[in-house]
């Protein structure tokens, strides 16, 4: 699905910020909850 | 414009504040729900005297505890973000919602004191158990305030209510403020319960030890229980909310449902028949572990599946060939062409309330199972795989509904529309270029909150 929004609309704007902003969000969450596992795991 | 109007390279000013928000919500979302989820097992805990839920609320409480500081930092970066992209339009929104945002400040500082003082007085309050239970509810239910006073602005963002804006009864209680918060309030339990269902599994797969595999398995069915049972209440309050962003703020309501972006609600769907189906199938194979097997209720949850996944595709059928528009996924004559079985009346309403139904009768028969008890730590590994989807697509269903949300007030009719207006801030009254919309029809303000709020200077 990821492919097709970028092979079908590399040009406009609107998707390509769209997928951004998704990466951004899924960077942030799973770094998050990496670290904060990575902190709590030899407890 | 009096301040300078700054913008963020490459990704957009928008995307910048999606992106924290959204992250934010994740940790948000979870730590409510997780303390209301972890208090609830230490009370069962209690109760039944089974210690693995004493175990699991304990560790949940800690992940909490260590979670917090993330979401938090992540809502202060996001104000941040705001009042330095945005801050004609958080000025007003400030103004708005003063009393809302102090009441939020402080049931958020009490969601932090109890929380800490819950988790840290654990073993000093082993043998007031009750009254340490009644710590981790009381932090839950402050969380849960929190989040009611957030989901005031946004829901006025959105549908803002047709009175003064310095009436704060009528702002608060605009007209999705009540089925949006009723939305999140059962979302924060069936998205918790999912991760934790993933989490168990991750766990359970990864297990030598059998004890732990006896813990992780019924921690993965603990998880699915609240994720599942949670989700299949969710299309009603949901169809209520549309219900009200229809009546308040019609061409947002078009634009998300019926025209360019409805493909979110495709999206939306294909998430939520990956969870029914994977959780479903996780029922029908955890049925074969019950300590009182009876193999009619398993050929009956066996069906349940059949028709789970029949309603579920019954949802996903898109009611035209115009699939993504944005992007040029279109086939044939785009909207003219009609999809056979695509409709939203009345298809994907029986495709819905049957999801519903037999979500429900599914729960009934697992739960009566579960009362007689598990054989636990003999899941199979495609049964743990079944949990780590549902992990991932209700993540994905998370993110999907909030870009939803903020996206639909991008309407390009209206009053503000124009070529470079790309949409509301607050529907009808502040552009996405944070200029307020000041044009009457009829001598009256598009507005709904009226000379109140754009009285002033503005742009037509």
């Amino acid at each position: 699905m990821i492919g097709l929004f970028l092979m079908l609309e590399s040009a406009a704007a609107g998707p390509l910020r769209l997928l951004a902003g998704f990466f951004l969000v899924m960077l942030f969450y799973i770094s998050f909850l990496f670290f904060t596992y990575w902190i709590s795991k030899d407890e | 414009m009096p301040i300078g109007d700054l913008q963020v390279p490459i990704i957009g000013k928008n995307v910048l504040i999606a992106a924290l928000v959204q992250t934010h919500v994740l940790f948000a979302a979870f730590i409510i729900g997780a303390v209301l989820v972890a208090a609830t097992a230490e009370y069962l805990g209690m109760v039944t005297k089974q210690p693995r839920y004493e175990r699991f609320a304990r560790n949940l409480a800690r992940f909490v505890v260590l979670l917090f500081a993330s979401g938090a930092a992540l809502a202060i970066t996001f104000v941040l973000a705001l009042v330095t992209l945005f801050p004609i339009f958080f000025a007003h929104l400030q103004n708005i919602f003063f009393w809302v945002f102090l009441v939020e400040a402080f049931m958020f500082l009490g969601q932090i004191i109890i929380v800490y003082a819950w988790y840290n007085v654990w073993d000093k309050l082993a043998y007031r158990k009750s009254l340490h239970i009644v710590f981790g509810f009381v932090a839950g239910f402050l969380g849960l305030m929190a989040m009611t006073m957030i989901d005031a602005v946004a829901s006025y963002m959105l549908t803002p209510a047709e009175a003064p804006v310095n009436d704060v009864a009528a702002t608060f209680l605009n007209q999705t403020n009540v089925p949006l918060n009723m939305h999140r309030f059962i979302g924060n339990f069936s998205y918790v319960g999912f991760l934790i269902g993933g989490w168990a599994a991750w766990r359970y797969l990864r297990s030598t030890r059998e004890d732990d595999r006896e813990y992780y398995d019924w921690m993965g069915h603990f998880g699915l229980i609240w994720g599942f049972g949670f989700l299949i209440i969710q299309p009603i309050i949901g169809y209520g909310y549309l219900k009200g962003i229809r009546e308040s703020s019609p061409a947002a309501f078009d634009r998300i449902m019926l025209e360019e972006q409805a493909w979110v609600f495709n999206a939306l769907v294909i998430w939520i028949a990956v969870m029914s189906i994977a959780a479903t199938a996780y029922f029908v194979h955890k049925l074969r572990f019950a300590v009182k097997p009876w193999p009619a209720m398993h050929r009956l949850a066996v069906g349940a599946l059949g028709f789970t996944a029949l309603f579920t595709i019954l949802n996903i059928i898109p009611a035209d060939a115009s699939l993504v528009p944005e992007i040029g996924l279109t086939f044939a004559e785009g909207e003219e062409t009609r999809i056979p079985l695509g409709d939203m009346y009345p298809w994907k309403y029986i495709g819905l309330i049957g999801l519903m139904l037999v979500g429900f009768f599914v729960v009934a028969l697992y739960l009566r199972a579960s009362a007689d008890g598990f054989h636990w730590g003999r899941a199979s590994r495609w049964s743990q795989y079944a949990l780590m989807a549902c992990a991932v697509t209700v993540v994905l269903a998370m993110v999907t509904m909030g870009y939803t949300r903020e996206s639909a007030r991008r309407v390009q009719d209206g009053p503000a529309a124009s070529a470079d207006n790309p949409g509301y801030l607050i529907y009808d009254c502040i552009t996405m270029d944070q200029e307020l919309v000041t044009k009457k029809e009829a001598g009256e303000y598009m507005c709904p909150a009226g000379e109140s709020l754009v009285g002033g200077e503005g742009s037509e």
